[in-house]
């Protein structure tokens, strides 16, 4: 094709502006300048309401409270993960050897019940059961072992304590009353 | 106290960049199909333009950062739409639900040859046309922003128009033919 002649050019300029003129009807210049700045103005509030969080200060903050997060999580974490089961009543027992009267029982009890988060009668029911094994092991190994001579360390210290707090009449008496006092709650 | 004037310095350029809003529909209108797709062009660009603010350095030449980033979105967006235009070509082609005297434009047979030809120029060409006969820029202007010679300018521009030109009157004339036979 040669090129364009005026008239060529006539009919695209027409053209264009034909375009131009309908595009105006659809969205006039003002409601289209209107329609930008609404949402050019939702994006700046956008940002804006991110931005507020870059403070410094809200930046602190939030990382002090990941931390103490971090740290919390991590404390009870610990004291889940390393204080086993067993080993929660060994100590229990080994700071309960010499406490006699119920009051102090059910005080200490209370204490360790809240301070592990574990129900109090899961807790006696694994005293319990501890105090069973622990004395029949001790019978057991007493009639089968023939000491020759007295040993250096004593061996059944744990066990021995474990025996004292059994007998103890104080700590049957509280274990009875508070497994009745159980019983009746749950027969309502 | 800084940060504040630093912020009122960014609406006001904002604003003086939106004096511009015009021209821009007028460019995104050349590279789109439709004036919705023009408009969301446009607010695309001037999502960019609030977006880059702080890259703007030579404030004087920020009628010229502008169409720049207009012409690089309506790039962008004619290479992306190019990947699916069949697609687009059924189902977000013109509108026709909108019964208004302006469709009468839309669906004349003319004016869709020329658009149709229009979209289907290559790039180059196609950005030289649409700065030219949308943006109403000068052969120098146009230079200047495309970093190109005014020789170049003007040989594509002569190039874009001739295609436009046979497709108008080869498709044009070929109707009655067809018709015809």
């Amino acid at each position: 094709m040669k090129n364009p002649t005026k008239k060529d050019l006539d009919i695209i300029e027409k053209l264009v502006q034909k375009e131009q003129k309908a595009a105006d009807h659809i969205l006039p210049e003002e409601k289209l300048r209107a329609r930008l700045k609404y949402r050019l103005f939702q994006e700046r509030k956008k940002r804006r309401f991110l931005l507020r969080y870059r403070k410094p200060v809200f930046v602190t903050a939030g990382i002090v409270a990941a931390a103490i997060l971090v740290f919390m999580v991590l404390i009870i974490g610990k004291q889940t993960a390393f204080l086993s089961f067993e080993k929660q009543i060994a100590s229990f027992l080994e700071n309960s050897a010499g406490i006699k009267t119920l009051a102090q029982w059910e005080e200490l009890l209370r204490h360790r019940t809240e301070s592990t988060q574990i129900s109090a009668t899961v807790f006696l029911q694994h005293i319990r059961k501890t105090f069973e094994e622990a004395r029949e092991k001790a019978l057991s190994e007493n009639q089968d072992s023939l000491v020759l001579r007295k040993p250096q360390k004593p061996i059944f210290d744990t066990k021995r304590r474990m025996e004292i707090l059994f007998e103890e009449k104080a700590v049957h008496r509280f274990l009875h009353r508070f497994m009745l006092e159980k019983k009746e709650e749950k027969n309502g | 106290m800084e940060e504040s004037s630093n912020t009122f310095l960014k609406k006001t350029l904002l604003e003086d960049l939106l004096d511009f809003s015009g021209k821009v529909y007028k460019i995104c209108l050349g590279f789109a199909r439709n004036p919705w797709e023009a408009e969301e062009l446009m607010q695309e660009v001037y999502l960019k333009v609030m977006k880059n603010l702080n890259s703007l350095h030579d404030t004087e030449k920020k009628r010229e950062w502008l169409f720049r980033i207009a012409r690089n979105t309506c790039l962008n967006h004619c290479r992306r739409e190019r990947l699916y235009k069949n697609l687009l070509f059924r189902f977000a082609g013109f509108h026709n639900d909108h019964p208004s005297p302006e469709r009468h434009l839309m669906r004349n047979e003319q004016y869709r040859i020329f658009k149709r030809s229009v979209h289907n120029l290559p790039l180059k060409m196609k950005e030289v046309f649409v700065l030219y006969t949308y943006g109403h820029l000068s052969y120098s202007e146009i230079a200047d922003f495309l970093g190109i010679k005014e020789g170049t300018v003007r040989s594509r521009l002569n190039r874009s128009r001739r295609d436009i030109l046979t497709s108008l009157k080869g498709e044009h004339h070929e109707k009655p033919d067809k018709k015809g036979s």
